[in-house]
């Protein structure tokens, strides 16, 4: 019997594929929420996967997404494939890599760090540490965070 | 003087110690040995250069040391007090620094919280010198510490280096340890009561530069084969609950007896002020290097203001 798909192919926009399960609604809320914007959505979860065992998948409709998105993708699903859509085909197809200097995208939890100091027009810097496991350290104070401080300190 | 290397100084900033190379160190050296030879008589070096301090924490050593080594080489010297100026109106640091900026040559701030002077260093456009910016970095003093076991022991390789105090949230110990980085150190050991290890940070550090270092709690054990013993002070003002500081009080100490258990050319040194763990009774034996040390923190800052200032 043929395996049914559990959500119709889209015929433009962007799917993200191996999400780390469950985290598909950060993913929607990373792109800022498009369902609530008019967009068509779907998500699957708990999908199985032979690489991560399970995983998510997002589709979204005539929604592509731009570099600082793929960039703050990269800290909560650092497995992802970005594949853009069109005419029902896969056009271009991007593997979420770890940036080097993530500006702006998470939030230092030292307190004596000057990038938490409240009033400054100062924006948190971290640089890649470690690729595996993915860590980064604050440019500022040397605070290292790893994937489960990412959550937490994401940047919405 | 090498002009290559020399064009590594100008125009630069000291944010961490882990940004200069071993030449960098040496050519420092070489021109702050000619200042603490007086070698170099000339006071006008920096004549019509304007050395601003900018100190958000109190300092003696560091702020005087740097105002001395400018007025000795003929610059001249504005402060910036941090309790009469508009930043007690509320100005942001930033604001305060780009005035400072507008102002003078070479900006040396001082700031608790780490990174000030990395930050500072992104809004000015002249040279910003890090004279301690929180619990991490304070890259002169490393400077000097070094530059004080080259004179009093002759070479900086090889040497056993013993910490002894608070190395958790002293800026000089992890600066100082940075900059063995850049040497082939002994055997480093670091000796402190269990809640003052040096910071999980830190160690990441090191170990990504290659520098193992042993840690021993108990001092008897490590004093015998040091050649550098190098204590720090309870670090009050950063340690987050005082009533964590009221229990650490006074859980170290270098003792005579201590001292006693030393090699005879150990030196012993400290980045100053001191409290109670190192008792005066110590100070007049040979092997007590560190007023030596302070001493020698103003041709070191006349070598680096030299040096970036292009005049050296």
């Amino acid at each position: 019997m043929a395996k049914a798909m559990l959500v119709e192919k889209i015929e433009a926009g962007t799917v993200i594929d191996h999400v780390p399960a469950t985290r598909a609604p950060m993913v929607l809320r990373l792109l800022g929420d498009p369902e609530t914007r008019g967009y068509t959505v779907a998500v699957v979860m708990n999908a199985k996967s032979r690489r991560l065992g399970q995983k998510d998948i997002v589709k979204v409709e005539k929604l592509e997404i731009s570099k600082a998105q793929v960039d703050r993708l990269a800290v909560i699903a650092p497995d992802a494939t970005v594949n853009r859509i069109r005419n029902y085909r896969v056009v271009g197809k991007t593997k979420v890599e770890p940036e080097r200097r993530l500006t702006g995208i998470l939030r230092c939890p030292s307190p004596t760090c000057i990038s938490s100091r409240a009033g400054e027009p100062v924006k948190s810097k971290f640089e890649l540490y470690t690729e595996k496991p993915l860590t980064y350290a604050c440019v500022y104070c040397s605070r290292q965070l790893s994937a489960n401080d990412f959550l937490t300190q994401l940047i919405w | 003087m090498a002009g290559k290397l020399k064009n590594g100084w100008k125009g630069r900033d000291v944010i961490s110690s882990l940004d200069f190379t071993r030449e960098s160190f040496e050519l420092l050296f070489s021109a702050s040995k000619e200042f603490a030879d007086g070698d170099r008589a000339r006071s006008d070096l920096l004549r019509g250069k304007v050395v601003a301090t900018a100190f958000f924490e109190p300092s003696t050593r560091t702020r005087l040391s740097f105002s001395s080594a400018a007025a000795k080489l003929g610059a001249s010297v504005i402060d910036l007090s941090t309790e009469v100026s508009s930043l007690a109106k509320g100005e942001s640091f930033s604001d305060t620094l780009a005035m400072l900026d507008s102002y003078s040559d070479i900006i040396v701030l001082r700031h608790p919280s780490e990174g000030a002077a990395l930050y500072a260093s992104e809004i000015c456009r002249h040279p910003v010198v890090n004279a301690g910016d929180g619990s991490q970095h304070h890259p002169t003093q490393a400077m000097l510490d070094l530059f004080t076991v080259l004179r009093l022991k002759g070479r900086v390789d090889g040497l056993n280096y013993l910490f002894v105090g608070d190395l958790r949230y002293s800026r000089t110990v992890s600066s100082l340890l940075f900059a063995l980085t850049r040497y082939k150190p002994g055997r480093v050991t670091l000796t402190s009561p269990p809640a003052l290890g040096l910071k999980p940070e830190t160690k990441s550090i090191l170990e990504r530069y290659g520098m193992s270092v042993r840690e021993e709690q108990d001092i008897e054990r490590s004093v015998g084969s040091a050649d550098v013993i190098y204590v720090t002070r309870l670090q009050k003002e950063r340690i987050p609950d005082q009533a964590e500081y009221q229990k650490l009080k006074g859980s170290y100490r270098l003792t005579e007896g201590l001292l006693e258990a030393t090699k005879a050319d150990c030196i012993v040194m400290h980045p100053l002020p001191r409290t109670d763990e190192l008792p005066t009774s110590l100070d007049a034996s040979p092997k007590a290097a560190y007023m030596k040390q302070a001493g020698l923190g103003v041709p070191v800052r006349m070598a680096l203001l030299s040096l970036i200032l292009g005049v050296a």
